[in-house]
Parts: structure tokens; sequence; C-alpha cells
């Protein structure tokens, strides 16, 4: 490894400026943490939905039309009995006064200020159903009036107080201007101080909570419960493994610092980018810590590696971070790209949670690079006795590889067979079930589902012709129709519709004969009853929660029991597809509600995160190409990364069965941290087998060995982290831990077990390095280079085999150019057809020579005529045998464009000079071949031939002439891919200069085929100019001109 | 030593180097298959000259670029841009530019999503590449394998709109003199941009937080249609990857605003090159790019769900010869929505032809598209240079 990469630049920096690193890691920590101020907490449930989902569109026009529904129902049973006593019907009474004072409160229903109408002689009695004078004589006689009353009346019975009378509910609207995230928790927090003062006083009563203010409280109490609870247990957990890997209590703070900072700066990266709390964000903490411990551990176990191997400290910590650098910031970068691609989540709080997951790994990733190398330093850590060597991570290799065939065909089998458990999926986001037993709401709310009336409801606007058009008999007509059917749609529990109240006015209007409860038959006296109604109702309890302002459409409630997801969606089709059948046009609807909003949120979700994952998984899949830089393993490496992820989903499908929408996120999320153990695998695994040359056995035997352990712990800690928020009470935190926690634990088996045997399966081909057979070349052609070097001049002696006599030759001519550090030249290119027309270019090349094996020179070149190309420019990085880097500049649009090299065989700028012609002629591009001596001038002359080891060459050889006092080439024969003479190359008007270099003044190529010719000039030849690496960029190349 | 001394010594240094000057005078003229203006020949003249000096080896360069065009029939299309008027100044280690340029990010071919930084000429043509330049503070950091480039953007470039007078308007009479903004005009702008290579891979990561350059159309008090320009953030992503013959592009860009829809579009392509193809230099390149962008294709500027098929032919000849053409293919409505050739080549050293055609097919379902149905086109220009 050289001792010149980046990686271990960057180490020794750190380790040699602890201050300045602390420095940088402190202030950014510091700048991330002050966004903590503006942490907010967001418990509308509506934050849930995008501002552009449909459903949450229909149900925000549905609540401007109408009114907003937001609000507490309060119920009330008498444990002794029915509610028909005095006491009961005045403590519901008393709890109608007192909910008047809930903040923000707009209406308050219950069946004691229902507005009861009646026919008194020809005037429409409206008041009070149950009103103080009742109560002062309650007997028999009037309970049962009013048990009758209520059977009758569709709007209350059923749904203010249920079948059996027992129960009866308190409905309080609330409007939340939004001003401030208070509001919703005031709310609540007022319902539930008011619920408990009156439990307190009438001991005899059985009071609950619920309603869509209650679930927003909710909301919050369990991303503050999860967030309070759940972390500091993780936190414990930790600790308590990372002693036992270590047995050092320093590494373990060291770590432990290095998680608490990732985890604040998360955190306080959601403060300043505005994030709200919600219950998904507030796993974040969670998993920050574990995904930051993984960087840790393994910078921390090479650390120890090192240690306990005898080196220093100092040693140990730079050489732990250098060889872990890459491959920690390529499993940090796939996790980050895992967490983001959730922001295709259609659900805010699940792209909030990517964002801040991704921040919270990218700050691990800065800290455990700045931070934790730095406190190993100043920590009193000595090595340890090594510990036996543990032979089972061996024995595995050797087992996997001797059975590789079974093991594969086995693990594939079992995998494919458990993914059918995906099958058994059922969807179910029925939102009062996030929320588990613990939370009041849950408890109550499903109370309510069994005694009173159902909780999940679906409204419809249903519009009339025209303003005043709900009175139309035509509209109440199939307004009742609509009504009659949905009550018998089975799990319907209830339809609060405006046909029900015509009806009972119809009555009212006809002396209350029961024969007339049904509709007006004519439009005038609809409305007139209706206005005759709505100006008698009082303050607070008019008909705008059921009509619109100009009376042109109604509002249709329905009320579900207890019924699945899938079965709130067919109910919501079925009536849509009604009115569609049976309604006109104009009354036309779609459900909308709540409840119809979470319905579709994981069929939404899995749409989009199917994108999301679709990037996601081409985007690691493409970082883990370039780490491990070859097609087979990058193809071999897509197997323990896909399939973990659906077995895991099956395990659930056949252990559950049921799921909500947040394992739409679960695959994405775990794509990234999956892949960080394939990527340590792989990489080990391919330097063995390349770098060292090792058999597959050996190489995964010792694969298996030096990254078995460190993959294993990563995996309990990952596993253990997310197992512990399997336990969150708010279920969709739940399922996200619980599958997550599955799918690696999964990813450890195949890494360990499928990936191993597809290995030895199919990577069985013995590769030759071609470094293998030229070192050894090299090695010889320095040796002579450097002492020919150091003797002025001496003839040089040569191998007799022409193959080596070649090259010794070739590295001669390559030697006596070295060292010229960098060139600039100015250069004209006059092109001539075989007519005789010429034309010009003119330019300016710069040339920067890299030592670097591997590497060729860098040049830069420059158009300035024609005036139409000027500034047109070229940047080319020459790699030896690999294709070269070149960028173009194109002036007009100031855009510099990456181009692939495989043009070599092109002509340059339409000359007869091809790409592989005008690129730096490095030594290794080609394999050479002695031919001959000659005499030129009494001096010697060395005739060689040389071939392309290069790709897409248009030439099978090249053939050189060079003399042998200053090594100049003087001519170069180019022979097409037929073998025929294509081109000549003459070097003409050499001339030498400050600093011993010689160059040709001019340039002729004569192409023999076609008659055309090149002659180049180069001119103001300027040497060891004030260039550097960074003036070869694409940066400078966007800067010349 | 300090910025503003380095400036000036750059400034001394610039001075006493050769001056350049080199300009550009075009003859443009556009045939339309549909006179609707009562006219089918459109004709205007531009001029853009170049004064540049460079100390150095081009580590310090000053440059000032002024750009006129004059249209026969449509005034509001006459118009001046300063395009360049800057200095920069680099060593080994950084570069400051400062001044009014231009900054071209993006690695796509039939559309470029993430250049955010000038502000579009859309005078000039339909296509969007000119651009108009824009007054900046920019330090750029090298790093090993790329660089990071900040952007300080004081004062705004409105975008100019053609009248009704000329083509291209959509029969749109913008009220582009009382432009309106959601804040206040005068303030800073910033931009930030890191990329990295890896290998045969180059990506980049921007962010630009400022007024976007891309108004909405709203109609104002006096009941004309007006740009107002928002708040916006945009995210973007850029990366390319060579592989032997095939260059693979991507670019993504997520673009946020405080009171509209946040929106996410992303171009995915590559460009195939048969080089060399019949051994006489001409280079042959199939490109395919799918376009997608969450607003849909109702909004105007937004491309979504269209493919972009399209070819290159490099002539490699000593008159830059070269040819491109491509249409783009609408998926939801299979039609061709548009179809567009450029043609160039030089005759002596001097003179430069260029061919450009545009043809606006099935136009209905691409908004963008739509205000140009009747303005099929056919280009020819001359270029003269000096």
């Amino acid at each position: 490894m050289s001792k010149n990469t980046f990686s271990h630049r960057f180490s020794r920096w750190v380790v040699a400026n602890p201050l300045k690193s602390i420095f940088i890691s402190v202030v950014i920590f510091f700048t991330a943490v002050f966004g903590l101020k503006f942490m907010t907490v967001e418990n509308d449930f509506r934050y849930w939905f995008g501002q552009d989902n449909p459903y949450r569109i229909a149900f925000e026009e549905l609540q401007n039309v109408y009114t907003k529904d937001d609000g507490v129902q309060i119920s009330i049973a008498n444990r002794q009995g029915d509610l028909f006593n005095k006491k009961t019907l005045g403590i519901i009474q008393e709890l109608t006064t007192a909910a008047w004072q809930v903040p923000y409160s707009t209406r308050v229903d219950s069946i004691t200020n229902f507005q009861y109408t009646k026919a008194t002689g020809d005037d429409l009695e409206v008041r009070d159903l149950v009103r103080e004078e009742d109560l002062a004589e309650f007997k028999l006689s009037e309970a049962l009036t009013l048990k009758s009353i209520l059977l009758d009346e569709p709007r209350l019975y059923g749904r203010v107080i249920s079948k059996n009378f027992k129960v009866t509910a308190v409905d309080i609207k609330t409007y939340l201007p939004g001003k401030s995230p208070f509001e919703a928790p005031e709310v609540g927090d007022y319902a539930i101080n008011l619920v408990k003062g009156f439990e307190k006083k009438y001991p005899n009563h059985e009071f609950h909570l619920s309603g869509l203010a209650m679930m927003n409280h909710s909301f919050n109490e369990a991303g503050m419960k999860d967030m309070m609870t759940l972390t500091p247990l993780m936190y414990i957990v930790i600790v308590f493994l990372m002693i036992i890997l270590f047995k050092s209590i320093y590494a373990t703070i060291a770590t432990f610092v290095i998680i608490v900072m990732s985890v604040m700066a998360g955190m306080g990266f959601a403060g300043w980018v505005g994030i709200p709390i919600t219950p998904p964000v507030a796993m974040a903490p969670t998993i920050i810590l574990t995904l930051a411990i993984a960087d840790s551990i393994h910078i921390i176990k090479s650390f120890f590696d090192y240690l306990n191997d005898g080196s220093s400290k100092v040693d140990a910590v730079i050489e732990a971070l250098t060889i872990n650098l890459q491959a920690v910031f390529l499993t940090s970068f796939t996790t980050a790209i895992g967490f983001l691609s959730m922001n295709f989540s259609d659900t805010p709080p699940y792209n909030d949670l990517g964002n801040v997951a991704a921040a919270g790994v990218g700050f691990a990733f800065i800290f455990s690079i700045f931070v934790l190398p730095t406190v190993l330093n100043f920590f009193p850590i000595k090595a340890q006795k090594k510990s036996k060597e543990s032979s089972f991570f061996k024995k595995l290799g050797g087992f996997v590889y001797d059975f590789h065939k079974p093991v594969f065909i086995v693990s594939l089998g079992v995998a494919l067979g458990l993914s059918i458990g995906i099958t058994k999926f059922e969807i179910n986001d029925k939102f009062i079930e996030y929320f588990d037993e613990s939370f009041q709401f849950r408890r109550d709310s499903e109370y309510l589902l069994k005694n009173l009336t159902g909780i999940y409801q679906i409204n419809y606007s249903l519009g009339a012709k025209g303003s005043e058009g709900i009175s139309d008999p035509e509209y109440l007509q199939k307004l009742e129709e609509f009504t009659t059917w949905y009550r018998t749609v089975p799990g319907v529990v209830h339809v609060s519709s405006l046909s029900d109240t015509y009806k009972r006015l119809n009555q009212n209007m006809h002396a209350d004969i029961k024969s007339e409860y049904k509709l007006p038959r004519e439009m005038d006296l609809a409305s007139q009853y209706l206005l005759l109604y709505e100006m008698s109702l009082p303050y607070g309890l008019d008909l705008n929660n059921q009509i619109n302002v100009d009376k042109s459409s109604t509002r249709m409630i329905i009320t579900l029991g207890d019924v699945s997801t899938k079965q709130i969606l067919e109910i919501a089709s079925k009536g849509e597809q009604w009115l569609r059948d049976n309604a006109p046009n104009y009354m036309h609807a779609l459900a909308s509600s709540p409840t119809v909003m979470f319905s579709h949120i994981t069929e939404r979700n899995v749409k989009s995160m199917v994108v999301g994952l679709g990037l996601a998984f081409l985007l690691i899949t493409i970082s883990l190409f370039l780490a491990i830089r070859d097609v087979k393993y990058g193809v071999i490496s897509l197997i323990p990364n896909i399939l973990p992820a659906a077995v895991a989903f099956g395990i659930w499908g056949y252990l559950k069965g049921e799921a909500d929408f947040s394992i739409a996120v679960v695959g994405s999320m775990s794509l990234g941290i999956i892949v960080d153990d394939t990527v340590h695998f792989l990489t080990k695994y391919v330097s063995f087998r390349k770098g060292k040359n090792m058999s597959t056995k050996d190489a995964l035997i010792m694969t298996l060995d030096r990254v078995g352990p460190a993959i294993f712990l990563t995996t309990v800690i990952l596993v253990s982290g997310f197992y512990v928020l399997s336990y969150s009470p708010f279920k969709l935190n739940a399922v996200m831990g619980g599958l997550t926690a599955i799918t690696i634990a999964v990813a450890l088996i195949f890494d360990f077990l499928l990936l191993p045997a597809t290995l030895a399966w199919f990577d069985q081909a013995k590769e030759n390095s071609s470094m293998s057979i030229l070192k050894p070349v090299i090695t010889t052609g320095l040796v002579l280079a450097f002492v020919s070097q150091t003797v002025t001049y001496s003839a040089p002696t040569f191998s007799e085999d022409l193959v080596k006599k070649g090259y010794e030759v070739a590295k001669f001519i390559d030697e006596r150019d070295m060292g010229f550090v960098n060139q600039v030249s100015d250069s004209e290119m006059i092109l001539r057809n075989k007519h005789g027309q010429t034309s010009t270019r003119k330019m300016k090349i710069k040339i920067l020579e890299l030592n670097e094996e591997g590497k060729g020179d860098k040049s830069l070149v420059v158009f300035n005529h024609p005036r139409a190309v000027k500034g047109t420019a070229f940047l080319s990085f020459s790699k030896t045998v690999k294709p070269d880097d070149q960028w173009i500049f194109l002036p007009a649009l100031k855009r510099v464009k990456r181009i692939a090299s495989n043009n070599k065989s092109g002509p340059f700028m339409g000359s007869e000079f091809a790409y592989e012609d005008i690129s730096s002629q490095d030594l290794a591009k080609y394999s050479y071949n002695y031919v001959r001596e000659e005499s030129k001038d009494g001096s010697k002359v060395h005739v060689f031939e040389r071939v392309p080891r290069y790709k897409n060459s248009g030439y099978t050889k090249q053939v050189v002439w060079a003399d042998e006092k200053e090594w100049r080439v003087h001519k170069i024969e180019f022979y097409d891919r037929k073998s025929s003479l294509l081109k000549t190359l003459t070097f003409s008007d050499y001339k030498q200069y400050k600093n011993g270099k010689w160059r040709p003044d001019l340039q002729t190529m004569i192409n023999h085929q076609t008659g055309k010719s090149t002659k180049l000039t180069f001119l103001n030849y300027k040497f060891n100019q004030k260039l550097k690496s960074n003036d070869f960029t694409s940066a400078a190349l966007k800067r010349v001109r | 030593m300090k910025l503003w001394k380095k400036m000036l010594l750059t400034m001394v240094l610039v001075t006493s180097a050769e001056a350049e000057v080199s300009s550009q005078i075009q003859f443009e003229n556009r045939f339309f298959f549909d006179n609707y203006q009562s006219n089918h020949l459109f004709s205007s003249i531009s001029v853009e000259t170049e004064y540049l000096k460079s100390s150095n080896e081009d580590r310090n360069l000053f440059t000032i670029k002024p750009f006129y065009r004059y249209d026969q029939k449509d005034s509001s299309r006459t118009h001046f841009d300063l395009r360049e008027f800057s200095l920069t100044t680099a060593n080994d280690k950084m570069q400051w530019r400062i001044g009014r340029s231009k900054v071209f990010w993006g690695v796509n071919e039939s559309i470029h999503l993430v250049d955010v930084i000038n502000q579009t000429d859309s005078l000039e043509n339909i296509d969007g590449e000119d651009k108009l330049g824009q007054w900046m503070l920019s330090p750029t950091w090298y790093l090993p394998k790329g660089s990071v480039e900040v952007f300080l953007l004081p004062r705004f470039e409105e975008r100019s709109f053609v009248s009704t007078k000329g083509r291209f308007s959509g029969g749109l009479n913008i009220d582009d003199e009382n432009s309106m903004f959601e804040k206040d005009e005068n303030h800073l702008d910033y931009a930030l941009r890191w990329n990295h290579q890896l290998g045969d891979s180059e990506m980049a990561l921007s962010f630009f937080d400022g007024t976007s350059r891309t108004p909405d159309m709203i109609i104002s008090n006096s009941g004309r249609l007006t740009p107002f320009y928002r708040q916006a953030k945009q995210v973007g992503l850029e990366f390319n990857t060579i592989l032997d013959n095939w260059s693979w592009k991507l670019e993504s860009i997520y673009k946020s605003f405080d009171q509209s829809i946040n929106y996410f579009a992303t171009v995915f392509g590559f460009e195939y090159t048969y080089y060399n193809y019949d051994s006489n230099g001409k280079d042959l390149g199939i490109l395919l790019e799918y376009l997608y962008d969450s607003r849909g294709n109702s909004t105007v500027g937004a491309m979504d769900n269209l493919v972009f098929v399209g070819s290159r032919l490099s002539f490699n000849d000593v008159e830059d010869s070269s040819i491109l053409g491509g249409v783009l293919y609408d998926i939801s409505n299979d039609n061709i929505a548009s179809f567009r050739l450029e043609a160039s080549k030089r005759i002596q050293d001097n003179l430069k032809l260029e061919l450009e055609a545009n043809f606006f097919l099935s136009t209905s379902h691409v908004a963008t598209f739509n205000s140009l149905r009747n303005d099929d086109y056919v280009e020819l220009s001359i270029s003269y240079y000096f």
C-alpha cells in the first residue's frame, strides 16, 4: 500500500493535528446542535399527507365548504343502568355546558341540546331535547317519551346515543387557527382535565375521550414517548455490548462520545431545516445511534488488531484509520442514499426521518474520522493479550467452500420459499391501531367503537343543481335513496344525511302525523321548512356543518364499524359507484375523510417508494461497482443485497400477516444498511484475490476470518437497536423496527452462507494479473536506467533477447525525457489535403509530467485559431493501458463535457494525427521488439517495433527510429489494421533547451493512403512553469478563456 | 495575502499582459412555416466581442464580453447584455472569480435541469442554452479529486420575453417591465456545488437558495400576465460515468418553494458513440434520455415522461462539420412532441454556417410546446469571425 495515498495522508494529518481535528469537529457539532433551539413538534395528523395528496385536498375542501371536523368526543355511561335518569341526564347537561369552555371549540352537540322539532298547532317548535325544566320532574313516563323520540330519530340513534341506550357522547367541534403548534396539545390537555374532574365528581359514571383532536394529542405523546424511553434503553444495551467486545472502558467511552455527538448533531440538523418531531422522526436517534456505532467499531477493531500486534498507539491509530477510511466513507454514503430515498415516500414524516437519519449518518462519518482517532490517541489504552484466535470463521469458510453447491442451492431455495410469505400480507391502516393499548386514546376509541358508534367515517359532499338546489325534491329523492342504500351496506353503522332532517320537518309541519315522516313534495315547501328550522336554531347549533353557504350541496356522513382497511376502501368505492350509476352528474362525489386518507396511504406510499427504492438501488449498485471495480463481483453482490428484504418480508408475512404502510419505507432504508456488510466483505475478498493472487478458497477463508467478526458484531448491534424499536407503542415505529431487525439479521446469514457459496461456485477462473509480468521487467529496466544515468556517457549494453532489447531502448528514450516537470508551448497545425489546399489551427499546449505508477502525463490544449473554435479546449489524463480520461470545453455554453476516450483511432481535429498519436506516449502502453541497428551521419540509430497494448488502437504496429546519442525519436511508421503502411511521422529541427531536454520544432505526418498531410510546429517552449496538478482540472478548463 | 490586494495585483499583472480581442457577427434568418404574423421570414443580426487579458499561464484572467442583437421585426428582441466582465485569479489551492460571468452545471443533452446560476436569455432561442451574465463572487476550493464552489450572487437578472410582434410568444403579451417578486429584489442569492471524480465517474451535488430564475406567470392588478419570481431552494445532483463507448448521464433536482408546490425532476440517459466508424474520422453518437418531472406536462417548463432519442454525427473534418438531430417522444400519449435539428459547418477559416430546425408536432399534451405549435421553423445563420 502506497504511503502516499489520500487515506494515509489524511490519517497522518488527523493524528498530527489533534487540536485542529477537534476544533473542526467542535465547530461543526455546535453549529449543528444550535439548531435544537428551533426544534418543534408537529402533531396534526394532516402532516402525514403531502400537500398535494388528492385525498387530503379532497378532505380539506370538504372542511372548507362545511366546517372543520377536528374535535373531541366525550362519552358518558352510567355504571348502574341506562342513561334515562335525572342524575345522568343532569350530568350530560352539565358536561354539555362545560364543553363550550374547551379551547378553540366552535360547537357542542349532545342529546340534551339536540334541537328537537315539534309541531305545536300551526307553529314549529324548536327547542333543546332535554331542558332544565324537563329534569325537574323526570319520571318513567318522561323517560319513555325520550326513548321513543330517540328511537325514531336516526340523527341520534346509533350515533350520539347507543342502540342500547347505555352510552351517549358529547361531541365537541374545534377549529384550530394553526398559529402555534401548541393548540392541539392545549385542546387535548383541557379535555383530559375536564374529564378527570367529572370522573372525580361522579364516580358512578364512566367517561371516555376520543376524536381527531385526541388523536393529534396522541401523535404528540407517541413521538415524545419513544424518544424518552427507547433511546436511553438503547444506550444501555450498546454500552453493555461494547464493553464485552472491546474489554476496554476507554474504547467504549470513545465510541459513546461519537454516538452522542452524531445523534445530537442529527437532531440539531432537523431543527435547522425545520423538520418537526413526529413519531417516525422520533426513531431517528435510535437509528443514528446504531449506524454511528458501525463506523467506530470497524476503526476501533482495526486499531486493536494493530495495537495487539505490536504497533505503537499512534501508528495503530493511523493504520486503522487508513485502511478503513474508504470503506467507512462508502458505507456511510450508501446508507445515506438508502435513507435519502425515503424522500420518495408520499408521507412527509418519513421524508423527514430519511433526511435526519442521512444527516446523522453524515455527521457520524465526520466525527468518526476526526474525533475518534484523536480520542483514541488521547486515552491511555494499552495493548491487550492476544486472545485465542477463534477459528470459527476459518472453519465456516472452509465448510462453505467445500459444500458450496449444496449451500448455494439450499440457501436460495429457503430464501425463495420464505419470500412467498409476502403473499400473506394484509394491509391494515386503521389509524386507531397505530397506537397500542398503552395509549388512552386507543383504549377509549375502542370502547366507543364497541359501545356507541363507529369511529371510522366517510364523507360525501353531494352537490345539487345550483344555489338553493338542495330543496329540490328530485335531489332529496336521490339523497334519500342513497342514504337508504348505504344503510344496507354491511359494515356501515350509521348514516347521517339531511334527508332525515327534511323528513322530520315535513312530519312536524303536518301536525306530527307519523305517516308524514317523508320528504316534502314541493321545492318551495322544502326550502321554507328548512328556513324556518334554521332560523330557530340557537347560536352555534346551525346547519353549517351539513349544508354549504349557498345551499347547493349537503354533506353525508357514513360511520363504519370495526372493518378492515380493505373493506373501508370497498365501502367507499361502492358508494362512488352507486352515485355514478344512479344519481345525476351533479351529485357525483368522491369519498373523503381522514379514514379515507389513511386507507390510501399504503397504496400511495408503495407506489412512490418503488421509485425511491429503484433509484436508491441504482445509486448504491453504481457505488458498489465503483468500489469493487469489477463487473462480475458487482453482479454477485446484488444477490445478498436484494434477497434479505424479500425474505424478511416473507417471514413477517408468515408471522404476523398484517402490516401498515411503514413497510413501504423499510426496503430502501435497510438496503443502505445491508450493503455495508457486502462492501466490507467484497472489498477485502477482491483485494485478496486480485492483489494477493489468492485462490478462491484461501481468499474466502481469509476474508471471513478478517471481516467476519466485525460484520457479525455490527449486525448484532444494529439488530438489537432496531429490535428495541419494535417495542414502541406506536405501531408504525414498531413494525419498522421489527421488520428492519429481521432484514439485517437475514442479511448476515446471507453474507456468511450464500455469498461465499456463490463466489466459490462462480469465481473459479484463475486470473493472471498483467502487473505480475511487467513488474520484473520494469524493475530490470529501472536498474539499467539508473546505471546508465550515473555514467555520463557509455555505450549501453543490451540483452540478447529482442523483446527485452526493444523495451530497453524504449526505456532509454522515455527516461531521457523525464524530469521536465511541465512545459508550455504554442503550436500551429497546418492541414494539407491532396490538392494542396491548406487550413491552419493554432493552439496552446500545456503538459504536466506525472511520476505515478499507472499514470501518464496530464495535458491541456486550448485552441486559438480559427476564431470560430477559439476557446475550445481539451484536457487529457493519460493512463497507460486504460483509456485516458478526457474532457472537452465548449466555449459557447461554457460547458465541460467528459468524453469517452475510445476514440483513439479517430482523427484529432480533422488532422492526420489520431488521438492516440497525440496522447502521452507512455512506456507501458506498448510491447516492444527490437529490429535492427542503422547508421546515420556516423551515429548509431536503433530501429524497433512497438505494438499497442491498449484497446481500440488503429494500428497493428509501429516502427520507431531513434538515435543513440541523445535518445531522440526521428521517425515513426504506422501500420494499419491490415498491416499495410498507413502513415509516417517525421521529427525535425531538434533543439536542446536549458534544462537539457530536446524538442523537435516540427513534426510532419504524411498519410500514404490518402495523400493528405499535417504539419505540427512548436514555438515558445517554456519549461518548469508555475503549474501544478490543479491547473489541469475541469475547473481550470472552465477558466481558460 | 489579503484578497483585495491579490485582486489588485492581478489587475496590474493582467494589464501588463497582451490583450486579445476577438469578435463575431451573426446574421440570423428564421423561416416560419405558419405566417400568422403575416410574414414567414424573420431576420436579426448579433454582435459579440471578447476582450481577454491573461497572465501567469492563465492563472489570472480579465474578460469583457458585450453582446448585442438587433431584430428587424420584434423590438423587444433587440437587446444588449454584458455576458462577461470578470476577473479570475487562481493558485494551486483555490480560485476566485469576481464580476459578471457565466457558469454552466449539467451533463445531459436534452434538458439542463441543474443549471441554475445564470438567467436564460430567452430572447435568443427556445432551447434555453443562451444565458445572460450574472454578477457573482465565487471562490472555488480544489479538492484532491474535485472541488467545492461557492457562489454569492447579488443582483438578480430578470428574464425578458418576446413580444407578440415576434415569434415564439405563444400569443402571450407578457408585462416583463413590471415583474413581481416574492421577496425584495435586492438580496443575495447563494449557491454551492461540490464535485468529485471517482474513477471513470464524476458526480456533483449542488445547492441553490435564492430567487428562482424561472418565473411563474400571474395576472397582476393591471390585468396583464406578469412574471412572478419566487424564492426557491434547489438541491441538484449530477452524475456521469464513462464505460467504453458509453457515457451515462443523470441529473436530478428537487426544488422547494415557500408558497408553491415543490417538485422533483430528473433526466437520465446515455450517449453511445461509434468512434471512427467509417475509418475516415466520422463519429456517430446515439443519445437516449428519459425525462421526468413530478409536476407533469401541464406545467409550462416541465418535461415529464418524455423520451429523447437523438443522434449526433461528428465529421471530425477540417470544417468541423456536425449534425445533431433528435425527437422528444411523449410516452403517456404515444406520440412525438417535437423534432429538432442542428447542423454546423465552417467555410474557410472565418465563416460559419449554421442550420437549425424545430418542428412541434403533437404538442397539445406538453404545455411547454403548446404555445409554440404554430412556430415550426428552419433557421439559417451565417457568422463572421474576426
